[in-house]
């Protein structure tokens, strides 16, 4: 933190100290990962979402499971198709189906099954983007808080309280604030996005459970 | 597909997503860092004007420049002693005037001093003639103490005389007329010094011109105190008074300054 530093990106990150770069380090890390799950679970979430609308159209148009669940393995990655194939394949596999109840219940224990993983599937990764919401400010602020330390050290040391002294290693403190906003801002939004997204997808995976069923045992 | 192999698959793609989003960031650095040096190069950098916020509006600032530093500096030397010594400097702003009018009472002195040093011998002779020691030898006291009351006073103003001194010595009425103005004056002045917040520096120099009819002509302030009441008390002190007694003629047929010391224990010459 000298007081020739100038005020470009690469002069401010090499006149940090060791603790502004860490943070900053991990910040970046931050952000890198929420990239990668924001464009991760938005290719996945849209594609399910896609398929199982595509699904529905076909569940709506065709009454027989048979090929409805040959139609269903166009749509793998739909979470309704999955949910659908999950609840077939139960209904498929018991030999005795004079028993409605009994065959009800372990249609609607596998529908919930699979309700149950294909939400843990969608929902894989996304409490990160929370958590680099919530915490990248403050880790930001962190790395903040010891630069203006660090600087208001070198004040001391200098015996000046200039502007110019004081100036370049506030600025260079703040930039850990910036990143860690740079890395939160983005996190929140896909965090937001996502959360809704899977929310939909949920409820109708929920709502369409009991419509699979009974297709399963009207057949 | 097994659960296994779509978790491989997804592992794959989102480590495939984080070099993307890796290579982003470096991207986007690289851009900032770049787009900086284009700025930097399209637009100069503007010349830096420091600018101090905390020197006082009086003392020379960075603007000035170091070359108009040593100028302002013997200013305050220059004005320090004049609170420190208030009498001396106040003479000095009358120098003109006072001379001319000063040399007025020392020949005057002068010429009493001769009078009753005739009177002396008069009575010298008188005594011998009457061989009365005792009552002569006090007479003599009297006399002699008498003279020797007008010289000191002759003596000093003589030496403030010098610097054109209006203003006598502050103790003791030297002169007759002037000690019966300044009871005039002091009369009509109304001041409660319990109305100052403070009594330090009040001092108020004024030097008036007195026409030979007693009128005050002239009222000029020498040194001003700091506060305005005292200030214009001074000036309605001397309106009131005007016109004074007549001048006597052994001041001679022209107008006579006298400079006064108004100060919030009372009028001094």
């Amino acid at each position: 933190m000298t007081e020739n530093a100038g005020t470009g990106i690469f002069s401010m990150l090499t006149g940090s100290g060791p603790v502004v770069l860490f943070v900053l380090g991990i910040l970046i890390i931050f952000s890198v990962l929420s990239w990668a799950i924001i464009a991760l679970k938005f290719g996945s979430v849209r594609k399910s979402m896609q398929e199982s609308q595509d699904f529905l159209d076909s569940f709506f148009d065709v009454q027989n499971v048979d090929r409805l669940f040959a139609s269903s393995e166009n749509f793998r990655n739909g979470s309704l198709p999955r949910v659908f194939r999950a609840g077939y394949i139960e209904y498929s596999s018991m030999r005795d189906k004079t028993a409605p109840a009994q065959l009800r219940e372990r249609i609607s224990l596998a529908i919930k099954r699979e309700v149950n993983a294909e939400s843990k599937r969608l929902t894989h990764l996304v409490p990160f983007l929370a958590t680099v919401g919530n915490t990248a400010p403050f880790i930001g602020l962190f790395g903040t808080v010891w630069g203006i330390m660090s600087s208001f050290q070198n004040i001391g040391l200098m015996k000046s309280a200039s502007l110019a002294a004081v100036a370049p290693g506030i600025s260079e403190a703040l930039i850990a604030t910036a990143t860690g906003l740079v890395a939160a801002i983005p996190a929140v939004m896909g965090y937001n996005y996502l959360t809704q997204k899977i929310g939909q997808l949920e409820r109708d995976l929920e709502d369409f459970g009991p419509d699979f069923i009974d297709a399963y045992l009207n057949q | 597909m097994s659960i296994r192999d779509e978790l491989k698959q997804e592992q794959k793609r989102f480590t495939r997503w984080i070099g993307i989003a890796a290579l982003g960031h470096v991207a986007v650095v690289v851009l900032s860092i770049l787009l900086q040096i284009y700025w930097a190069h399209t637009h100069p950098p503007l010349k830096v004007v420091s600018v101090s916020l905390v020197t006082l509006p009086g003392a020379p600032g960075p603007a000035g420049g170091p070359a108009s530093l040593p100028e302002p500096e013997p200013a305050p030397v220059k004005e320090a002693p004049e609170p420190k010594a208030p009498e001396p400097p106040a003479p000095k702003k009358v120098s003109e005037p006072a001379v001319t009018k000063k040399t007025v009472p020392v020949e005057n002195a002068k010429a009493e001093k001769q009078r009753l040093e005739e009177a002396l011998s008069k009575l010298k002779q008188k005594a011998d003639s009457r061989q009365q020691s005792q009552n002569i030898g006090n007479a003599l006291a009297n006399l002699q103490k008498k003279v020797a009351s007008q010289g000191s006073g002759g003596a000093h103003g003589s030496g403030t005389g010098g610097g054109g001194g209006l203003y006598g010595p502050g103790g003791g009425a030297s002169d007759p007329y002037k000690s019966k103005i300044a009871d005039i004056i002091q009369n009509n002045w109304q001041f409660s010094s319990q109305l100052l917040r403070s009594t330090k520096g009040m001092e108020v120099y004024v030097a008036i011109n007195i026409l030979p009819d007693g009128t005050i002509s002239q009222i000029r302030y020498d040194r001003k105190a700091p506060s305005e009441y005292l200030n214009n008390s001074v000036k309605l002190a001397l309106q009131k008074s005007s016109p004074l007694p007549a001048i006597p003629r052994e001041y001679g047929s022209r107008s006579l300054w006298v400079g006064f010391v108004f100060t919030p224990e009372g009028v001094s010459q």
